[in-house]
């Protein structure tokens, strides 16, 4: 395990200071470089995400922090999460990003969609993930 | 043991059939075989009939009634573990051998001290700003686990919150770090791993840390309706690792309009089983068989089996391609004009390193498990 930065690590970083939000926190957890950031959404619900590369998946995993997803939705044909937080951004691939900046793009996107999905059911209406075709059928409530 | 008793519950014939083809150090091999399906199961069993003695078999699933047409497996097996059903075959086999049975997914066989449980860590304790300490547990722990444990801790400085549940996570680390058999263990005990899993994400773990436990892995795999399939050697130092291995058969893609990738679950990104012919997949599997003696009895210099590998690797040929109907995928090309062609063809392709492959890579690129 090394702390220094790998030629993977400084492009990340230097990706991460152009195009992700300046008060992204950067730390290394188990030799692996973190990115975390806040997407405020557009329901009022903020929400904390790590992102990171995976060398067993070889890609970029975004992985959820904060709020706490209830365990019924940690499914990912329901909330589009699995049961260790780590959202779908890799689609039918796998759960990786082929890069940093989709990671981070389809993140921000699924927490727009799960932010719709907390807000119906915190106004007592049966909800679905707004922004997938690979729903189980049928609405949760 | 000399091979008088290792042979002491065997027939004093039993290698009649293999005699001058397979050499006796083969009873001295340890093979791991991940995933125990068609392929796995098939693959342990001329294993084991070739002569190696000692397997690990890794495999969470139970025997189903679907997978009777092309496995080992019996009706008797049904509900079983694949692990033990296939332990037990093989030891109806030979029964001097022996069988080490894990039924986990390979991802949930920790390699040592766990990460992802780190990882964890910081989602839990997000705030960020002070450093996590080590909770005195008086829990017995070896020097190399305790310095280990300490650096994780300290790598994670300044993103772990000092916090009540960060010292619940601490004690879980600890615990991480005295189970034992992980993966670096199983890894450490054996000469060669077939991979034969439908698992994507598994199978990406085991080829970065079989290549980084230095450990040989052949892994098999099979397109849309076994119409097609492969088989790939991963040899750390000499060839590159499944990944970019696996580069080569994408660059095949633009020479064919036959769809060779296999159906994925969108969830889980495990490979969707579908119906094909047990003879289309353990066509594949007995290339992989021999390839696996080969590399097996590579270093007995009289073995003539071991010089099927050596010639491959001279001429870098690490992976090979398969097509089991005619005028299928790439075949049409890449036989074009030769006689009598039909069906049961293969190409040997030479895959190299990415430069950024985590696995086989570029030294500085290369991620080695934690």
């Amino acid at each position: 395990m090394t702390l220094e930065d790998s030629p993977r690590d400084a492009r990340d970083r230097r990706i991460a200071k152009e195009r992700l939000p300046s008060s992204t926190r950067k730390g290394r957890v188990g030799g692996r470089l973190n990115f975390v950031f806040i997407k405020q959404t557009q329901m009022g619900i903020p929400f904390e995400i790590t992102l990171y590369y995976d060398p067993d998946e070889d890609g970029y995993l975004a992985q959820l922090i904060s709020p706490e997803i209830e365990r019924d939705w940690r499914n990912p044909h329901i909330g589009h999460i699995f049961e260790d937080g780590v959202i779908c951004v890799g689609g039918a691939k796998g759960r990786a990003s082929p890069d940093l900046l989709t990671a981070f793009s389809k993140s921000c996107v699924w927490a727009e969609g799960i932010a719709i999905m907390i807000a119906s059911r915190n106004a007592g209406r049966p909800t679905e993930f707004p922004f997938s075709d690979n729903n189980h059928p049928g609405e949760v409530g | 043991m000399t091979e008088r008793e290792n042979n002491a519950s065997r027939g004093s014939d039993w290698r009649a059939r293999l005699e001058g083809i397979v050499p006796p150090l083969i009873g001295t091999r340890k093979v791991m075989i991940v995933g125990c399906g068609s392929v796995g199961s098939f693959i342990a069993a001329e294993l084991a009939r070739s002569g190696v003695r000692s397997f690990v078999l890794i495999d969470p699933d139970t025997v189903e009634w679907a997978n009777l047409t092309r496995t080992v497996f019996g009706h008797a097996d049904i509900g079983r573990l694949k692990v033990d059903a296939l332990g037990d075959h093989l030891k109806g086999i030979f029964q001097d051998i022996s069988v080490e049975a894990h039924p986990h997914r390979i991802q949930d066989i920790q390699f040592g001290p766990d990460a992802s449980l780190v990882q964890r860590v910081v989602n839990y304790c997000a705030s960020a700003g002070s450093i996590v300490t080590i909770p005195t547990v008086s829990a017995p722990m070896s020097l190399p686990q305790r310095r280990h444990l300490e650096a994780l801790v300290r790598s994670s400085a300044g993103v772990l919150a000092r916090d009540p549940a960060a010292v619940e996570v601490g004690r879980l680390l600890i615990e991480e770090t005295r189970r034992e058999g992980g993966l670096r263990d199983l890894l450490g005990q054996v000469d060669l791993v077939i991979d034969a899993v439908d698992d994507p994400a598994g199978r990406g773990r085991l080829n970065r840390y079989a290549y980084a436990a230095g450990v040989s892995a052949i892994f098999v795999g099979l397109y849309v309706g076994a119409k097609g399939g492969e088989v790939l050697l991963s040899i750390p130092g000499i060839s590159p690792c499944f990944q970019c291995a696996t580069g080569g058969r994408r660059s095949l893609a633009n020479l064919s309009s036959d769809r060779v990738e296999r159906t994925r679950d969108y969830g889980t990104s495990r490979l969707v089983a579908e119906p094909a012919l047990g003879s289309d997949i353990h066509f594949v599997c007995s290339a992989a068989v021999k390839l696996a003696l080969s590399l097996l009895c590579v270093d007995d210099e009289k073995a003539p089996l071991g010089s099927f590998i050596t010639r491959a690797l001279e001429q870098r040929l690490t992976s090979v391609i398969f097509g089991m109907e005619p005028g299928y995928h790439v075949f049409p090309k890449s036989h074009d004009g030769a006689l009598g062609q039909y069906a049961f063809q293969s190409v040997w392709m030479t895959p190299t390193s990415r430069p950024d492959c985590p696995v086989c890579g570029a030294e500085e690129f290369r991620t080695l498990p934690e």
